[in-house]
């Protein structure tokens, strides 16, 4: 498959008063065309930041940024968003190329807007469209995640959570965007109303050939979607696999504990927990930053060499074992 | 005879609308029972706004229920004025779901622990080897590190462990957990399980577990109860409900809840379409028959069905049994 983003050594450092945060410290992978990808990792492992470091939406205190994100377009060739200016993000790649389902965002819609206007706003102002053309293409991405074009006169609060995550959806891809990047999409909705969207997602990805990130904690919905999974810790990406491979036999020791974490249904299993806490992102652990809660941590070597990433069995992992 | 009691218990809300209007009532709670045995764990299972917590707050006598009858250690608990009450509030506690706001951010952690034991007249002798010991049962260790802390100071993980450590200071029978781990990481949601499941059978307490999440609800419950927009609609054991869900609802519920499979992203999950009806104005007949892929033209839209023993133990409302 060709290749649709590739990320070189990313990094996003953010200054606070009490120091720099190393938000996302030197992230690669890769991720096809028509591809989806799931980041995985409990909160303030830097997943959000590095889903705002691809779509360049970085924080006002940005102290440090680094490296490249490659993404491969056939309009523009291959260009490097590290390196693009806001304009060009914005006139060329944000909406157009890569839109974003942001974390709780249905309930970021503005209660005095008609959805209309909400979701030609974008289409009007940074492209430079025409309300008509706009409401048109609003209309069609209506349709496509399953609500009557008359959502488009109504006010959010006439609409229930499913409704408002569908219309966020609808915005996310109504200029037909090659990456959709969803930060936790189903956090607030409810089990069902939960299925009923990833079943859209699944959907849209076949109709229109999407890739997608998928931003959760949750390793069961991520294998919803996710043709590979990404593990984050700290900042760090400690395991990149293939679904088939990562839910069978997760490599990193972290992605084991997580996996055992889950607590499942239908399989009937003990659920462990992963003693410690996430470490600051201001002074991670020196060498793994797993190892202060890793079982199998070996001493004099975990706890001072950074391990490098390896490839086994199709599964890339950063771990001293391997 | 069961420690707890609950029969056809109804709570209420009258809304208004505009000044000469009829008075109409957010039935949140329409005519729930249950009866729980020392020890047993209940799980309550719903979405948002289908009365699950609306009846955990009834059945500790938080909300004033409209009709019904609460029995606790055989004393009709229902209507007892709040001054004659105050037994019962000592015998049973509540964990919040959100670790974020339902601690007092003016309060250390030593305090927000103390105070209950205050209110029972506890000697403050006693008090501080209390409040140390309830630490260490939640894993607060060392306790002399968390006594000083203030919420804030403390992780989402920890401060709920504060919260439990709050509930079960005083010993009570019976606790009322409402979502307790929905706001965690799902990491340290195991940890809080577990937690509560050691706690819970090391002291024997009663408990309603209420929750959409079935899979966390495993690892606690005997028995559950499923609602939908103010009703119950399956009741039984635990296991037997999960193996065979009788009701379309519970089949939606447990077929919506992935289980970790990579194949999973190769099939489109068979659930109904749309969302719980408003409460106010709930439809006709099953409330559920709007949604229900077996609903039966002619009668699921027009009766209600009654409740019934479907199986040993094993209650259902539905048409279809």
């Amino acid at each position: 498959m060709p290749p649709l983003l590739e990320l070189r050594n990313v990094k996003m450092y953010y200054g606070t008063s009490r120091g720099t945060v190393k938000a996302v410290d030197g992230i690669s992978f890769r991720l096809n065309k028509g591809e989806a990808m799931a980041l995985v990792g409990e909160s303030g492992s830097g997943k959000s930041s590095l889903a705002f470091t691809i779509i360049r939406l970085l924080p006002r205190n940005v102290a440090e940024t680094g490296g490249e994100i490659l993404f491969y377009d056939e309009e523009l060739g291959v260009v490097d968003l590290a390196k693009m200016n806001e304009d060009e993000i914005r006139r060329k790649i944000r909406w157009k190329k890569i839109s974003m389902v942001f974390q709780a965002s249905m309930n970021a819609l503005n209660p005095i807007l008609r959805v209309q206007d909400q979701m030609i706003e974008p289409l009007v102002l940074h492209l430079g469209l025409s309300r008509e053309e706009a409401v048109k293409i609003a209309e069609e991405a209506l349709r496509s995640v399953g609500l009557a074009k008359d959502v488009l006169m109504r006010y959010p609060f006439e609409l229930s959570g499913g409704m408002k995550q569908r219309v966020v959806i609808a915005m996310a891809i109504m200029m037909r965007p090659r990456l959709v990047i969803l930060d936790e999409p189903t956090s607030a909705l409810d089990v069902i109303t939960q299925a009923n969207i990833m079943n859209l997602l699944k959907e849209l990805k076949a109709k229109f050939d999407l890739s997608y990130i998928l931003i959760t904690h949750d390793i069961a919905l991520a294998s919803e979607i996710a043709d590979k999974i990404g593990v984050m810790y700290a900042g760090r990406l400690v395991e990149v696999a293939p679904a088939d491979v990562f839910f069978r036999k997760p490599k990193h020791p972290y992605s084991q504990k997580l996996l055992a974490a889950m607590p499942t249904l239908r399989e009937e299993k003990s659920i462990e927990y992963i003693p410690g806490d996430v470490p600051s992102l201001i002074t991670p652990p020196p060498g793994c930053r797993f190892h202060p809660r890793c079982p199998y941590a070996i001493k004099g070597k975990c706890e001072k060499e950074e391990p490098q990433t390896k490839q086994i069995d199709g599964s890339e992992v950063a771990c001293w074992l391997y | 005879m069961p420690l707890l009691e609950v029969q056809e218990l109804r709570t209420w809300f009258p809304v208004k609308k505009g000044l000469f209007s009829r008075v109409r009532y957010v039935k949140a709670v329409d005519g729930v029972s249950f009866a729980l045995e020392k020890g047993e764990v209940l799980a309550v299972i719903g979405e948002s706004g289908s009365g699950k917590t609306t009846l955990g707050r009834t059945v500790l006598r938080l909300v004033k229920p409209t009709a019904g009858r609460i029995i606790f250690e055989g004393k009709d608990v229902t209507n007892t004025p709040e001054s004659a009450l105050r037994w019962y509030r000592f015998s049973t506690a509540m964990v919040f779901q959100d670790p974020f706001s339902s601690l007092n951010p003016y309060h250390t952690v030593q305090y927000i622990l103390e105070e209950p034991l205050i209110l029972r007249g506890v000697p403050p002798k006693n008090r501080a080897e209390l409040v140390v010991k309830a630490l260490e049962e939640v894993r607060l260790v060392p306790p002399e590190d968390f006594l000083k802390k203030y919420p804030h100071m403390l992780s989402g993980g920890q401060r709920q462990r504060v919260g439990i450590a709050r509930a079960l200071i005083t010993r009570p029978k019976f606790i009322v957990a409402d979502e307790p781990v929905s706001m965690l990481d799902v990491s340290i949601r195991a940890e809080i399980l577990s937690l509560m499941r050691s706690l819970q059978t090391k002291y024997g307490i009663t408990m309603m577990y209420i929750t959409h999440d079935i899979a966390t609800a495993k690892y606690l419950a005997d028995k559950i109860l499923v609602m939908y927009a103010g009703k119950m609609v399956e009741y039984g054991p635990f296991r037997d409900v999960i193996k065979e869900p009788l009701h379309p609802y519970t089949q939606a519920l447990i077929e919506a809840l992935p289980d970790p499979d990579p194949t999973n992203r190769f099939k489109l999950r068979k659930v109904p379409p749309g969302e719980p009806p408003s409460l106010l104005n709930p439809p006709a007949g099953c409330r559920f028959h709007p949604r229900c892929p077996y609903a039966i033209k002619g009668k699921c839209e027009k009766e209600e069905p009654k409740f019934i023993e479907a199986k040993k133990d094993h209650y259902t409302a539905c048409w279809l049994y």
